[in-house]
């Protein structure tokens, strides 16, 4: 239970995620407001870059919004972060407004290339870790094209490897491949960069 | 540590897939199954997950339309207070304990008036009373988000709710207006994986323990809305069951 008149900042601004989580969870607007607030640019540019629509880019983050806000009570920050937790939410809602609307993706390159070359995290923003997005964006530079294709056509477009087969015109097993390969070099570019 | 532990060399793509969401059937059910039993397979899913998710953080920032976070405010609002709002997730049991089983949602929207802009289930109504004053009986509604041209003024009907379970799992909900020509809704939002392009069934049990069969659809993706006229006063239905189409009842809502 999170009573923000009494945390230091009244307007709540600094109040860790987990508690705006936990003042929604007990129905506290301002809570909510905050949390809206700091996360909203993020969520907004994600559902944008994937459905590619503002309209469409607007209803899914204001419903990717009410589902956290829904299941605050229920969100759990030893499984991930409370930003991990709520983007996941977004690329799902994204990825089935864009299925309803049958639209093909528009070049996955567009998703994560316009965000790479800006060092975009606004402070309020800093328990998303600047540092780990600039290494990702920093090793997936580094992966060739059509691994890199493959791993956003699945990670943002939530693409099966057939899908991204036919999309890309490869076989089956080069798609898995591509999609293997990319995110294992993600993971040990991220990785090797963690150890002390 | 148990450090040295590595993942099986032949399910190397399906744990990158599944960390990425993108596998299914049965691929993803034996991945999953082998990943209950393997540690190093498991370990390597837990980081391959990590960074899936992480690349999410890669998209570029943008600034919603002026007024968003009011917007969230309001449906949340509208939604009672969050905490009735419908979800397709897991554990929304505690978040329906602030609801209620049965209430007559036409006062929440006198109370909430200016708040309740765009619930979906109105607009699902609306879309449904549309049809029906073009003539159509059943309509499928499965479009989300909500078509943005209906106007939410366009039906204002008076509406029973109840929440869809399955073994006390919450699926979605049921909602009958009972207004002069009654309708019934059925929204899944939740259901078993295995139900996924099935076709189901919405049958009533009646005051009078007659059970009849309204219609069918196929849920897609998670999930289905359905509505129907009712050729009954709305007062008689006492049970709405999402049944399959060999009878098999899914999941219940008690009116
Ligand atoms: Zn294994």
């Amino acid at each position: 239970m999170v009573d923000l008149a009494r945390t230091p900042s009244s307007s709540g601004d600094e109040a860790s995620d987990e508690a705006l989580l936990a003042g929604m969870a007990v129905g506290d607007e301002r809570a909510g407001v905050v949390f809206v607030r700091r996360y909203q640019r993020r969520v907004y540019g994600l559902a944008l870059g994937i459905v590619g629509d503002p309209g469409t880019a607007e209803d899914v983050a204001q419903e990717a919004f009410l589902r956290a806000w829904a299941h605050a009570s229920v969100f759990d920050p030893r499984r991930a972060g409370a930003s991990t937790w709520l983007l996941t939410i977004t690329r799902n809602l994204a990825i089935d407004a864009l299925r309803l609307r049958r639209a093909e993706p528009t070049d996955p390159a567009d998703v994560v290339f316009s965000a790479q070359s800006r060092g975009d995290c606004p402070p309020e923003e800093a328990a998303l870790s600047g540092d780990l997005r600039a290494r990702l964006a920093g090793a997936l530079a580094q992966v060739p094209e059509g691994q890199r294709r493959a791993v956003a056509l699945a990670a943002f477009y939530g693409r099966s490897a057939k899908e991204i087969a036919d999309l890309e015109r490869i076989p089956l097993g080069t798609a898995k491949s591509r999609i293997r390969m990319g995110l294992a070099k993600l993971r040990d570019a991220v990785r090797v960069e963690e150890t002390p | 540590m148990t450090g040295e532990q590595r993942p099986c060399p032949d399910r190397h793509d399906a744990l990158a897939e599944l960390a990425l969401g993108t596998l299914a059937g049965q691929e993803r059910s034996d991945a999953l199954t082998h990943v209950e039993r393997c540690v190093g397979c498991a370990r390597e899913l837990a980081e391959l997950s990590g960074v899936a998710d992480d690349l999410l953080t890669l998209a570029p920032l943008a600034s919603p339309p002026v007024g968003f976070e009011l917007g969230v405010v309001e449906r949340a609002r509208a939604a009672g207070a969050v905490a009735a709002h419908r979800l397709p997730l897991r554990h929304s049991r505690r978040a329906w304990a602030f609801g209620h089983d049965r209430e007559t949602l036409h006062d929440r929207a006198a109370r909430h008036d200016r708040a309740a802009r765009r619930p979906g289930w109105r607009l699902a109504a609306a879309a449904a009373l549309a049809a029906a004053a073009a003539g159509a009986g059943a309509v499928l509604l499965t479009s989300r988000p909500a078509p943005r041209q209906l106007s939410p003024a366009a039906a204002r009907p008076a509406m029973l709710a109840s929440r869809l379970l399955h073994a006390g799992r919450v699926l979605g909900d049921v909602r009958v207006s009972v207004g002069p020509t009654p309708w019934l809704f059925m929204n899944v939002d939740d259901h078993d994986p295995g139900w996924r392009g099935q076709l189901v069934a919405c049958e009533v049990t009646l005051a009078d323990g007659s059970t009849r069969r309204l219609g069918t659809f196929r849920l897609a993706d998670g999930r289905g809305s359905w509505g129907v006229p009712l050729d009954m006063p709305a007062a008689a239905v006492r049970v709405a069951s999402l049944v399959s189409v060999h009878g098999t009842v899914l999941a219940t809502a008690r009116l």
